[in-house]
């Protein structure tokens, strides 16, 4: 393991969740409740043209007649979108040339959280992208990556700047009218990450989103659009926190990614959102879709790492259009006290000889609800289609659940689609073999969970799987029954 | 709103087909009353249903169907040499002339009708305590509309040497056939049965049979079921609920020969400790056939274990849908349940859709499930063809090999002669 056994047990007994900071900046906040003034005022404050101002009221218009979806196997109080503040900037938010000029109390807000800016140009170089209540507020390595024609910015900027690519690709992948909250997200987003890497361009860094919610009785509406150009390659990672409130908070993201020819986009996520206290009061209700579109040759692959959010309801998801192409999706969900998680994914197989892999693992403790809810839809086009399903569930105590719920859609002879699932606790001989060798029970825990999980951790980039890792233990902290 | 207005008029004019002064349920009122009520709010099935998600009931519920003649002669069977009791029900109605029943200690065999007048309590405490009637459409029509079928009963401790055969026939024209069935096992008693559904070629037909079954505790209950609906408009629904007691084994296996639009739901409950459930199934699909297993199994105690296994193989334009469902409640500890799904697809015009779904609130279990769809090994074909076997004898012996894992869990010789099984 990465570090030593006493640091963990610092880490795991001093912690419940430690990102659940607020930060005092002034902040641009618009009255709570949706309607199309709402719309309209951030659509003016973005400065945004007419074309997509029409795209948000039309996508309004459709959400007003659509209904909350009840098919997941989770139980919440729905939210009330009348109460909820859908635009809320930091005031101070002036044209930075260098991150020196940063807001200081939002550089210690980066710094609580890890993104040591400066640490992280000397050692790996990643460029950041950074979101605070849905405006982003910094990206670094603007220059560098410029050089080689990659675009990384804030979905705002690339608005004023990119409208050509925005146009274009925005909304191809998930439609305005796709569902519930991303037709909520397509009429009220305020900002989020845009990234094009040019044809043949091997993006030579990871570049990373830092979501945050910090003002309190605010959504959070980001959209990502990662458009990946013939031939490119592009990692991207994206981290979200929240502060410890005893509200429920919406986050409903919508992340588009585009891979066009023999393109690659490696997609990373740590969710680590506040999942409420104890008693299940308060946490992010994440309600999100994700999506890729993959041409003839491409490749996407989603890793996920889910560890916060009071109620989580996400389906990254791969539609394998071109022939050869490959969608994989890795996933560890690890849920904790009144966490409820219902998370999967859908590969459409379109395409000749698409591939796709899915290995989730879920970790159920306290008395939390883990489900994996996944599609496998081969068409009758998708000649030679493969496809590989592992979904495991581990459940840590008597009080939690762990549900399988896998749709196979076979539609053609010469598809070959696998799925297998098991769900079981960890062994007590296990247990009992660590502690022989001096580990406490804790530490042992930790380290099957780690074990279990590591087909999924070993797909993250580096600097990710170490804190991936950590937030493993802390996640599980006390639920050892 | 108008589109609700039309839905709810072809669910209507659907169930005034049925309304029939001779249910069984007018002399149950509680039922009557639940089953009113259900049908009232149930919508018909669609597309969002999601338990009938993937199969289509539109033509079901088009149909002018009436009810058939009961007394028509019966002349054929797929188990001619049968020596043993035989209950035999023509259109939902129990044909006493018709069946035969030995006399042996502990069996007990009526007509539903006649066991609502005489064993009434046992009825009133057995019947439509177990069904979904309060939630299925079909399950609430099954019992409005049933005004017959078979009520058998074996004694405490009394093990039936004799195996039971139900055959079900359905023949007329645009005739549908309801009945509603009760099985109770006593404690410690044992019953092997083949229920057997047939339909004639030519003829429209839909059946919706559901029956009840009491396994008792320490009681072994074994059935073969087979289905032959030879006709290409005939729509069957076939649905079973069971209740296990404590050291009880269930085993159950479906054996789809031939249905143009099969749905079959088996439902067990397993109630007392240290069960043991089996659910096996077969199905081999042509043309447009359409064959739906849903299955659920819910383990509500601890040390108990299921075993679930279904194989099909799809070829033409036939669909196939399996969905199979476990529970596991919190006091189920240590239970061990097992699912596995496996699909040949033969043709690109076939589809298969498989669900095979796990939901666990206990922790010390061994739960796991398995769903594959593919086709042969072509280096399976391959290594026969080089041994002198013909592709086509090839073919058919790795058929037979993958649908053999089922068929060998089959109880009755008599059933596996029908796959062209020798013993």
């Amino acid at each position: 393991m990465a570090y030593e056994g006493d640091d963990l047990l610092e880490e795991v007994t001093g912690k419940e969740y430690e990102f659940g900071f607020t930060t005092n900046i002034e902040s641009d906040k618009a009255p709570p409740g949706l309607n199309e003034d709402i719309i309209r005022l951030i659509s003016a404050k973005k400065n945004e043209p007419a074309w997509l101002l029409e795209w948000r009221l039309d996508a309004f218009a459709k959400w007003k007649e659509m209904t909350e979806p009840e098919w997941a196997h989770v139980n919440y109080k729905k939210p009330d979108f009348q109460a909820i503040s859908y635009y809320s900037a930091p005031k101070k938010k002036p044209q930075l040339d260098s991150l020196d000029d940063l807001d200081p109390e939002m550089r210690a807000t980066m710094d609580k959280l890890g993104i040591s800016i400066e640490e992280q140009k000397r050692l790996s170089g990643v460029a950041v992208d950074f979101v605070m209540d849905s405006v982003s507020v910094a990206t670094s390595f603007k220059k560098k990556l410029g050089e080689l024609g990659i675009i990384f910015c804030s979905m705002s900027e690339a608005v004023q700047e990119h409208p050509e690519l925005v146009k274009k690709y925005l909304g191809t992948v998930v439609p305005k009218q796709d569902n519930f909250y991303a037709a909520l997200n397509s009429a009220v987003f305020t900002d989020g990450s845009f990234c094009y890497i040019p044809k043949g361009v091997r993006c030579p860094m990871e570049l990373s989103t830092y979501f945050r919610i910090n003002e309190s009785g605010t959504g959070q509406f980001e959209r990502t659009l990662v458009i990946a150009d013939k031939g490119s390659y592009v990692s991207y990672l994206e981290g979200c926190t929240a502060p410890q409130r005893d509200e429920n908070q919406l986050h409903a993201a919508v992340v588009e990614l585009i891979a066009l020819d023999e393109a690659e986009i490696k997609y990373s996520t740590v969710q680590n959102w506040y999942p409420g206290d104890k008693n299940g009061a308060g946490g992010v209700f994440n309600f999100v879709t994700k999506r890729g579109l993959c041409e003839t040759r491409s490749k996407i692959s989603w890793t996920q790492v889910e560890t916060g959010s009071a109620v989580t309801w996400k389906y990254p998801s791969c539609i394998l259009k071109g022939d050869h192409s490959v969608g994989e999706f890795y996933s560890v969900a690890v849920t904790n006290n009144y966490q409820q998680a219902d998370t999967g994914t859908k590969m459409i197989h379109i395409g000749k000889n698409t591939n796709s892999t899915i290995i989730s693992k879920g970790i159920s403790a306290g008395k939390s609800q883990n489900s994996y809810r996944g599609l496998v839809q081969i068409n009758a086009s998708a000649k030679n289609a493969r496809n590989f399903s592992q979904c495991d569930s581990l459940l840590m105590t008597d009080r939690c659940g762990a549900h399988t719920f896998p749709y196979i859609e076979v539609n053609n002879a010469s598809a070959k689609v696998e799925h297998e699932a098991t769900t079981s606790k960890i062994g007590e001989d296990q247990i009992f073999y660590c502690l022989q060798r001096g580990l406490n029970e804790e530490q042992a825990i930790s380290l099957i969970v780690n074990g279990y999980a590591k087909d999924v951790l070993n797909k993250l980039p580096m600097e990710f799987a170490v804190e991936a890792q950590k937030l493993l233990a802390i996640s599980l902290e006390g639920s050892v029954g | 709103m108008e589109t609700t207005t039309v839905k709810d008029h072809k669910k209507g004019a659907f169930l005034e087909r049925f309304s029939n002064a001779d249910a069984l349920v007018n002399q149950l009122p509680k039922l009557q009353e639940e089953a009113k009520i259900a049908l009232e709010q149930i919508e018909l099935p669609n597309r969002r249903t999601e338990s009938w998600k993937y199969t289509r009931v539109n033509k079901i519920i088009k149909q002018e169907w009436h009810a058939g003649d009961s007394s028509i002669d019966i002349d054929k069977s797929l188990f001619l040499n049968w020596n043993a009791s035989r209950i035999v029900l023509v259109n939902g109605l129990y044909r006493d002339d018709l069946s035969n029943i030995m006399a042996e200690d502990g069996l007990s065999v009526s007509s539903m009708k006649s066991a609502l007048a005489q064993q009434r309590d046992l009825i009133h405490s057995h019947c439509g305590s177990l069904s979904a009637h309060k939630e299925d459409l079909f399950e609430a029509h099954n019992l409005v509309s049933a005004e017959d079928g078979f009520c058998l009963l074996v004694g405490k401790n009394a093990l039936l040497k004799e195996s039971v055969l139900v055959e079900n026939y359905i023949s007329g024209n645009d005739v549908a056939a309801i009945n509603r069935n009760l099985i109770i096992l006593e404690k410690g008693a044992q019953l092997n049965m083949i229920v057997a559904n047939y339909s004639d070629e030519n003829e429209v037909i839909f059946s919706n049979d559901l029956s009840e079954v009491f396994v008792g505790e320490n009681a072994q209950f074994t059935c073969d079921l087979v289905q032959n609906h030879l006709g290409q408009e005939q729509f069957a629904i076939n649905t079973i609920w069971a209740n296990q007691e404590r050291n009880s084994r269930f085993t159950l296996s479906t054996s789809t020969l031939k249905g143009n639009w099969v749905r079959n739901n088996v439902n067990v409950r397993v109630s007392g400790e240290n069960c043991e459930t089996n659910l096996f199934g077969t199905y081999q699909l042509r043309g447009k056939q359409h064959v739906d297993n849903h299955t659920m199994i819910d383990h509500k105690v601890p040390h108990c274990e299921s075993n679930e296994h279904y194989k099909g193989i799809l070829y033409d334009q036939s669909t196939g849908v399996f969905n199979g469902k476990v529970f596991v409640r919190q006091d189920a500890q240590k239970t061990n349940a097992f699912q596995q799904n496996a699909n040949i697809v033969m043709s690109d015009e076939a589809h298969m859709n498989s669900k095979p779904e796990l939901e666990i609130y206990a922790d010390d279990v061994k739960c796991s499930h398995g769903s594959t769809t593919g086709q042969f090994d072509e280096e399976a074909v391959f290594y026969l063809m080089a041994r002198g076997i013909s592709e086509q004898n090839s073919r058919e012996l790795l058929v037979k090999a993958f649908i053999g894992e089922v068929l060998e869990k089959i109880h009755h010789p008599e059933v596996k002669a029908l796959f062209g099984e020798e013993e």
